[in-house]
């Protein structure tokens, strides 16, 4: 696969996973999944620290 | 929704599945520019509440070097009052290319916004409860690489096209 013609596709990525997830975890896994999520919101957004800090270390 | 106990074994393995289900390359944006958040509070039997932001840290192992690094942003000190007068009226790093201003916004509109309904729904419908799609992508595309405008709307949520591109290389 050459990396330049590879794709971003975070929505459907997302959408891709939740499915599989849901497959396997069933409805316990969907309740575990609603009671962990504090904002239902899906966000890309700008790291304006950049490559300085660690992904993780981010709050 | 929080309050009840959530194992983390939960969180960690949507987590896998959302790192390694899909297309794991960001060589189109800056390595580190980019953080793909939905936010989970995971009680542990261990540890107390513990919040957590599910996000694509896993994939940077397999990412290319970025082909430019990310745009450094001035202090605000260091400017003349003229320019942090007008720093301060505008968001920071949300330019486009006058040339691919129309292209942008076409594909965001055709591309993104709408389609962002019917995503809306698809995932309520997995989940059993709203989640909003809030992406700026005018924002976010400013670092994109090497990538034409009219892509930047498919960009953010896929399409069978991309699908189809990306595997058949």
């Amino acid at each position: 696969m050459h990396t330049d013609r590879c794709v971003f596709r975070y929505i459907d990525g997302f959408i891709s996973a939740l499915k599989s997830y849901v497959d396997h975890f069933g409805a316990l896994g969907k309740e575990y999944f609603k009671n962990a999520v504090t904002k239902g919101e899906l966000t890309v957004t700008v790291n304006e620290l950049g490559a300085s800090v660690h992904l993780s270390s981010l709050p | 929704m929080a309050g009840t106990k959530v194992p983390l074994s939960a969180y960690r393995s949507f987590n896998v599945l959302y790192s390694n289900g899909h297309c794991t390359c960001d060589s189109q944006f800056c390595r580190h520019s980019l953080k793909f958040t939905i936010k989970m509070d995971v009680l542990d039997s261990i540890r107390s509440v513990t919040t957590l932001h599910l996000q694509d840290s896993s994939r940077r192992s397999t990412c290319p070097k970025p082909q430019r690094s990310l745009p450094k942003l001035p202090s605000r000190n260091s400017l003349s009052p003229f320019v942090k007068i007008v720093s301060y009226l505008s968001p920071p790093l949300t330019w486009v290319r006058y040339a691919d201003a129309s292209d942008l916004g076409a594909s965001v509109r055709d591309n993104y916004e709408s389609k962002k309904v019917e995503y809306e729904t698809e995932i309520a419908g997995l989940l059993g409860f709203p989640v909003k799609i809030n992406i700026d992508v005018n924002a976010v595309w400013a670092y994109a690489q090497d990538m034409g405008a009219s892509q930047a709307g498919s960009t953010f949520t896929g399409s069978a096209r991309f699908l189809y591109e990306a595997y058949a290389y």
